[in-house]
């Protein structure tokens, strides 16, 4: 099997999981409520056949056509994701401005952004702006 | 009538109104160009602040925040992949790659001219023929709601991308994530994983902005791995200069699609339920089927950017028609809209043309100045504005993701949407590394439910003879016909490519 061709099986088996999932969530819903979602899943469930066969067709087992997700391209985007959901949980935790101070400082100094005058600037500027926009002009409680 | 106008014209020349039109078209334009900041968000935040105005001045900063914010969500749209607001989608898919080959400016130039127009229609649409054109949209049934949607679906097809079928996968996981919540006929709860929160389903907004903001951070963070500092490469910076005015020959080949984009906006834009994001797509995917190179299309070609953005303006004209003769919303935002109109003692209907005639018109008045002003100030400042595409993405990228937190939260002040939009973030990268377009699930999610509700009142309605219903309805035979034609073009497109040795889109999807 060719490396592409294995990323295709391994996001059909993804949404082969889902569908049995949310088929299993359908099965206590009222049958007028529950048509639409299983037409919408049995449509799901062959558009993802489809696509498994087109790839494996696609790609021979002799392809040297290389997949997309490899540890090495995901690497930093994933490093990236898990900094953005700590910034997330902060703002929950301790409140918005105080999470997006620390969240713009570290990205800032964590992508290189210099000189450090420049990276407190830019964070006080956006901190202003935000408060003038939503707290005082919007109303929006973040404080 | 002179009289009205008279008054009108007394109504709206006064420092209180033209200082409403301003600062409404500035505010709805910055607001607009935020990621996450909807019109509909900043129409139902301002409703506050018109209280203490009189009705003119109230209701035409509202209607100048409702069109100029449209129009600014294609700036961000354009310029960094980031619709600033869900009617600005479609702007992306042609503004964004223009923006990476070095026509940031032409882009955002060409979005302004196109929403100016498309607004400025529809403006006069809604002064002169407003009455009439409301008259049809009473005739609408659910059958032919139904019918609008399904219609609308025919679109995820072409917005598929490389891959046809992940383009449809896409699509329907956006009409499973319709079904989020609440039945709206049994009111049992489907998919939400005994999740309080979900029982009014997906945050359309959160989902959106995680969808193309978040994943737009992750690519570009793994991008700047790669080497690359800016929006820009380095070696097409200087093609920044220039006008932002399209040449002649450019304005001659967009202005028919600008005229054809500007009519279905508007119609879309009355008929209650279908808001500016659904009139962009429609729009869109109708300039592509007619033009002589859909291969062009998603590649930067001008001709999208207008079609888009002319129709989503043209949509705000449009859903104020039936608001204003009738009293049904045309959109999200009219509805809130409708609210501000009924404290300030404005009832909908044939006495505000008669009675308060002189305030309707002078709101009128301020809506079609507004779309003008919007489209001097645009162009004003789109050079400027471009220069955001040449600001270090390690600079732009924290301030995406804090507007993109700030802007989830602000919807409904809920942190479960913040939560929301990081999961779709993740959920869009991968999509979009393994060739999922992004756009047709936010498609589905928004017509999915108009298309389900719709249907289960068919069949309530038509009492088992689905048939006899839909050949007594001519405007459901029209729409039926529309959406079989849709279904069936790209098979045709194929069949005349093949015959006359083209070697378009489609068969490069093959």
């Amino acid at each position: 099997m060719s490396h592409k061709a294995r990323e295709t099986l391994f996001t059909g088996i993804f949404f082969y999981a889902l569908i049995a999932l949310l088929l299993y969530k359908t099965v206590n819903l009222p049958s007028s409520a529950a048509v639409f979602p299983r037409a919408c899943l049995v449509l799901l469930l062959l558009l993802n056949t489809i696509m498994i066969a087109q790839d494996f067709i696609k790609y021979p087992k002799s392809s040297q056509e290389k997949g997309v997700l490899t540890w090495k391209t995901v690497r930093t985007p994933l490093l990236a994701f898990v900094g953005i959901f700590v910034y997330v949980f902060l703002f929950d935790k301790i409140g918005y401005f105080p999470a997006s101070i620390i969240m713009m400082i570290g990205f800032m100094l964590a992508l290189k952004v210099k000189p450090w005058w420049k990276i407190l600037l830019i964070t006080a500027a956006y901190a202003v702006f935000i408060y003038l926009l939503f707290v005082l002009w919007l109303h929006v409680r973040i404080l | 009538m002179r009289e009205i106008f008279l008054s009108a014209l007394m109504q709206f020349f006064t420092v209180e109104t033209i200082t409403a039109l301003l600062v409404g078209v500035f505010a709805g334009m910055v607001v607009g160009a935020l990621p996450g900041l909807s019109a509909s968000m900043a129409v139902a935040l301002l409703i506050p602040v018109t209280f203490k105005m009189g009705p003119t001045p109230g209701m035409v900063l509202l209607v100048s925040v409702y069109t100029s914010a449209i129009y600014g969500g294609s700036i961000t749209a354009c310029l960094i992949h980031t619709p600033g607001t869900p009617a600005s989608a479609a702007t992306a898919i042609d503004g964004f790659p223009m923006t990476q080959k070095g026509q940031g400016l032409k882009a955002v130039g060409m979005s302004t001219i196109a929403s100016m127009i498309g607004g400025t229609f529809s403006a006069i649409a809604l002064l002169l023929i407003s009455p009439l054109l409301a008259r049809v949209s009473l005739m609408f049934s659910s059958l032919e709601y139904f019918l609008l949607a399904c219609f609308g679906l025919t679109i995820i097809g072409s917005m598929s991308g490389e891959n046809m079928v992940k383009g449809l996968m896409s699509g329907v996981v956006g009409l499973l994530l319709g079904c989020v919540g609440l039945d709206l006929v049994t009111a049992v709860p489907r998919f939400t994983f005994g999740v309080l929160a979900l029982e009014s389903g997906i945050a359309l907004i959160a989902t959106m902005i995680g969808m193309f903001s978040i994943s737009q951070v992750l690519i570009s963070v793994e991008e700047m791995r790669a080497g690359k500092t800016t929006i820009l490469s380095d070696d097409i910076k200087g093609l920044m200069k220039g006008s932002p005015l399209p040449n002649r020959q450019e304005m001659k080949r967009v202005m028919p699609t600008i005229g054809i984009s500007s009519v279905i906006g508007l119609l879309i834009g009355i008929l209650p339920g279908a808001g500016a994001d659904i009139g962009s797509w429609v729009a869109y995917n109708n300039a592509k089927k007619r033009s002589k190179h859909p291969e062009t299309f998603g590649k930067g070609e001008i001709e999208g950017v207008a079609a888009a953005e002319s129709a989503n303006n043209a949509v705000t004209g449009g859903a104020l028609i039936p608001l204003l003769t009738l009293g049904i919303p045309g959109s999200g935002t009219t509805a809130i809209m409708l609210g501000g109109m009924m404290i300030q003692g404005l009832i909908p209907g044939h006495d505000l043309f008669v009675r308060q005639g002189g305030i309707t018109y002078a709101i009128i008045m301020g809506f079609l100045i507004a779309n003008i002003l919007m489209g001097v100030v645009g162009l004003l400042v789109a050079k400027p504005v471009t220069k955001l595409t040449v600001t270090p993405m390690a600079i732009l990228c924290p301030i995406i993701i804090g507007l993109s937190a700030i802007g989830s939260f602000a919807i409904q002040n809920s942190n479960l949407d913040v939560y929301m939009m990081v999961f779709f973030g993740l959920a869009g990268y991968i999509g979009r590394k393994l060739g999922f377009s992004t756009a047709p699930l936010v498609l589905g999610s928004i017509l999915g439910p108009m298309a389900e509700k719709n249907w289960r009142q068919v069949i309530v309605i038509c009492r088992g003879d689905l048939l006899g219903y839909f050949l007594h309805r001519p405007i459901s035979i029209v729409l039926f016909i529309m959406v079989v034609a849709a279904l069936f073009t790209p098979v045709f497109m194929r069949y005349f490519n093949k015959k006359a040795g083209g070697n378009g889109l489609l068969e490069e999807e093959e």
